[in-house]
């Protein structure tokens, strides 16, 4: 028996952070709904611009491109989609409905929305006590940016990560390119599973509250604490002399290597075919190697440029010495390291095909989620969210399905 | 006000960054968390920070150090202990182990600081300028990553013993890997690969994205095609709307640093608060890059209350506020004689 199984979800969200809690919930076999709107898609399924044929299998759209595109087959593993118009009266209805018959309520839309729609914790609370209402808007739901809206690069910079990251004296860098939004589809997660145990234990539900930005601002807790701003150094850090990337065989391909300390840095010498190294005062200690950054790096790079990254990681870690190959998405997709952990599971999508999907880092012998399905086609959920979930007679289906108020194709230009 | 974590005790053996972390958030959310010396050794991942420093003040303070009296329900071991050997028997804990690389597979013992994991994950190919070296991002987010996965693993664990059978349950061994989660935290180029064989650098850029310097402060802002027009106009740069290279959204994309420049020309002098506000009023999805310094006086989060001013062996520290906030059971105070282990 999966951990989530009984739990039912939905998702009012859109691209990255909002599905990956939801992915993560579902993972663990809850039944997750991502509820989509028949005029404003996903951005992660399409947006105004044509598509590029670079977002799809065989690079090919097909008829339903926003059932193809990987974004969103990346994240929507394991749900069902309903598509309603929440601003239609049976659209808002068929919402309600579904809301009071679940466990979780995800919104990772600016604030507010959830009161709009009639939504709101405290509204649903007085009929569903047992509800949990998590929102996740970038900086919160009070305060004077409250109402800013946010993707992941922002969020980067207004945390203060991107600051950090930089060649000395040059502009932020985000990283990821977006690694806020998983942060905080993972928080969420960890926020939802912490309030479902206080639920078995009372019974109640909450509200939880989730600023992405100060949630991502753990990460750099220590430097929040010290207060003081830190000078960007590239790929240099204080403690470890050489700790950089380095220029290997081909274009754009690089190997990461860091001497943890005195005796890495000889193993990496030895290694290097130049014991000298190790002994040349230049080098001798960590002071010294950082006094002569540059010429280590150039030593560095000039030794690494003509080899293989992977064989070279590999070989220094064999010796010792930390380092791995600045890995691309496709050594990514053909990684033994991942496939041996059992991170790929081959799943079957009604239009995208048949393909190996990314999945989770959660592992546990008694606790263990897993990737059963495809990420969903658009609105393939609407007929069984109405009969299956919840109940409605077949009249009244179809008056909703001929209302207008769904869909399974996008409005035109959305 | 209870906790929703409250009567969990929990050892924290660890050593690392990960587990602390991990360690940490059980103890905001009400268990009550024991620090006990790791086993001896420099561990493949990131080693927890010296006793007393700064790191230490933010892992650890609200924790205890030494041992408890009950019989943990969740035991945080060092990277190479087996947690299969704290199984067995109805009081059995939940045994967690984060670690670099594993224990076994293709890597398994690979020394593993934050560069080594974020390069092997598919991230850090994606920063920095094509042809200078990729950057790694900032501090040991790998780690804290992996313990923020590991609690998320722990409260499935949690939910799987506390419906099952007592009698019955023997103990849960959780292995969360930094290397995986950092691979998991990847924009999900791997299934485009996968899809279609596309391997993209830095530099393919057909995101409506870029910075520019105001006074003092980059900018980081977005221009969606439905509001290239309006910054235009409100910039005084209706002649890009006419120019062959920003005129269409695929010439655009090739253009934006050309576009971009455009635009510092005519911000530079300006506020970057009020123009992030202006564009945020525009409904154009912008930040500033804030610096510590600037975060610590932010009015955004001094009005919600953020950080948290607390007094541990007699000195002032003000720290970050906890990741999420539960309406029902808030994150617990710390600070004070409690908290000793800082």
């Amino acid at each position: 028996m999966l951990p989530l199984e009984g739990v039912r979800v939905v998702e009012l969200t859109t691209a990255w952070a909002g599905p990956m809690a939801g992915r993560i919930l579902a993972w663990y076999g809850a039944e997750a709904f991502h509820i989509e709107s028949p005029t404003r898609t996903n951005t992660w399924r399409s947006n105004r611009d044509k598509p590029s044929p670079l977002a799809f299998p065989d690079h090919d759209p097909g008829d339903r491109p926003w059932d193809r595109v990987f974004t969103f087959n990346s994240q929507n593993v394991n749900k069902r989609s309903l598509v309603v118009d929440l601003k239609h009266p049976h659209g808002a209805s068929v919402m309600r409905r579904l809301v009071d018959a679940s466990d979780v309520l995800i919104c990772n839309f600016r604030p507010g929305l959830l009161e709009r729609l009639g939504l709101g914790y405290a509204q649903l609370a007085k009929t569903h006590p047992e509800l949990i209402v998590v929102e996740m808007p970038a900086f919160g739901l009070d305060g004077p940016h409250a109402d800013y809206a946010a993707l992941g690069p922002t969020m980067e910079m207004a945390a203060g990560m991107s600051a950090m990251v930089a060649y000395p004296g040059g502009q932020p860098t985000v990283t990821g390119p977006s690694y806020l939004d998983p942060i905080g589809g993972f928080n969420a997660a960890a926020a939802i599973l912490t309030a479902l145990r206080h639920r078995e234990r009372t019974g109640r539900g909450q509200h939880i509250e989730l600023a992405q930005v100060e949630a991502a601002m753990q990460f750099i807790g220590p430097e929040l604490i010290a207060g003081t701003d830190v000078a960007p150094e590239g790929n240099h850090v204080a403690d470890m002399a050489p700790h950089n990337a380095y220029p290997t065989r081909g274009e754009d391909e690089w190997i990461a290597i860091a001497a943890e300390d005195d005796a890495a840095w000889s193993r990496l010498a030895g290694l290097m075919g130049q014991d000298e190294l190790a002994r040349d005062p230049r080098f001798a200690t960590l002071s010294a190697r950082k006094a002569n950054e540059a010429a280590l790096d150039a030593l560095l790079a000039e030794w690494t440029a003509e080899q293989d990254k992977a064989e070279l990681a590999a070989r220094l870690q064999e010796g010792g010495v930390a380092a791995a190959a600045v890995e691309t998405a496709p050594e990514q997709a053909a990684s033994e390291y991942l496939a041996a952990r059992g991170f790929f599971d081959e799943l079957v999508h009604a239009e995208a095909g048949r393909h190996r999907h990314p999945g989770l880092p959660l592992h546990s012998t008694v606790a263990q989620g897993s990737q059963r399905s495809a990420s969903p086609c658009y609105g393939e959920a609407n007929g069984y969210v109405l009969r299956e979930v919840l109940g409605l007679p077949e009249e009244e289906v179809e008056e909703i399905l001929a209302s207008g108020a769904m869909a399974d194709v996008p409005a035109p230009g959305t | 006000m209870s906790g929703a974590l409250d009567g969990l005790v929990v050892i924290d053996r660890s050593g690392t960054i990960a587990g602390q972390y991990c360690a940490r958030l059980l103890s905001d959310f009400g268990a009550e968390v024991w620090l006990a010396e790791a086993a001896p050794g420099r561990p493949a991942i990131a080693a927890a920070p010296p006793r007393g420093s700064i790191g230490d003040i933010h892992l650890n303070a609200g924790k205890r150090r030494g041992a408890p009296e009950a019989r943990p329900d969740i035991v945080l071991c060092a990277p190479g202990e087996d947690p299969d050997t704290l199984l067995g028997g109805a009081e059995a804990p939940i045994a967690v182990v984060i670690d670099g690389f594993g224990p076994d597979g293709p890597r398994a013992g690979w020394r593993a600081p934050e560069i080594v994991l974020q390069a092997a994950s598919g991230m850090m190919i994606s920063n920095g300028v094509r042809g200078r070296e990729p950057l790694y991002g900032t501090g040991q987010r790998a780690s804290y990553a992996a313990g923020l996965a590991a609690y998320v693993q722990i409260m499935a664990s949690l939910r799987v013993r506390a419906e099952g059978d007592a009698d019955t349950w023997a103990g849960d061994a959780i292995r969360v890997d930094a290397a995986e989660t950092a691979s998991a935290m990847c924009f999900p180029y791997a299934l485009q690969a996968i899809y279609n064989g596309t391997d993209r650098r830095r530099g393919d850029q057909d995101i409506p994205a870029g910075q520019v310097l105001c006074r003092g402060s980059w900018v980081c802002l977005w221009v969606y095609s439905n509001r290239f027009a309006a910054l235009c106009e409100r910039l005084g740069l209706e002649a890009c709307l006419d120019d062959p290279r920003f005129r269409e959204v695929p010439e655009r994309q090739k253009h934006w640093p050309a576009f971009f420049a455009l635009v510092e020309e005519k911000v530079a002098d300006r506020d970057p608060e009020e123009f992030v506000a202006e564009l945020q009023g525009m409904r154009i999805i912008a930040a500033r890059a804030y610096r510590i310094s600037e975060l610590r006086e932010s009015p955004h989060l001094a009005a919600r209350g953020y950080w948290r001013n607390v007094t541990i062996d007699g000195r002032e520290y003000v720290l970050p506020g906890p990741a999420f906030r539960l309406g029902a059971t808030p994150a617990r105070d710390i600070g004070g004689d409690a908290d000793a282990a800082a």
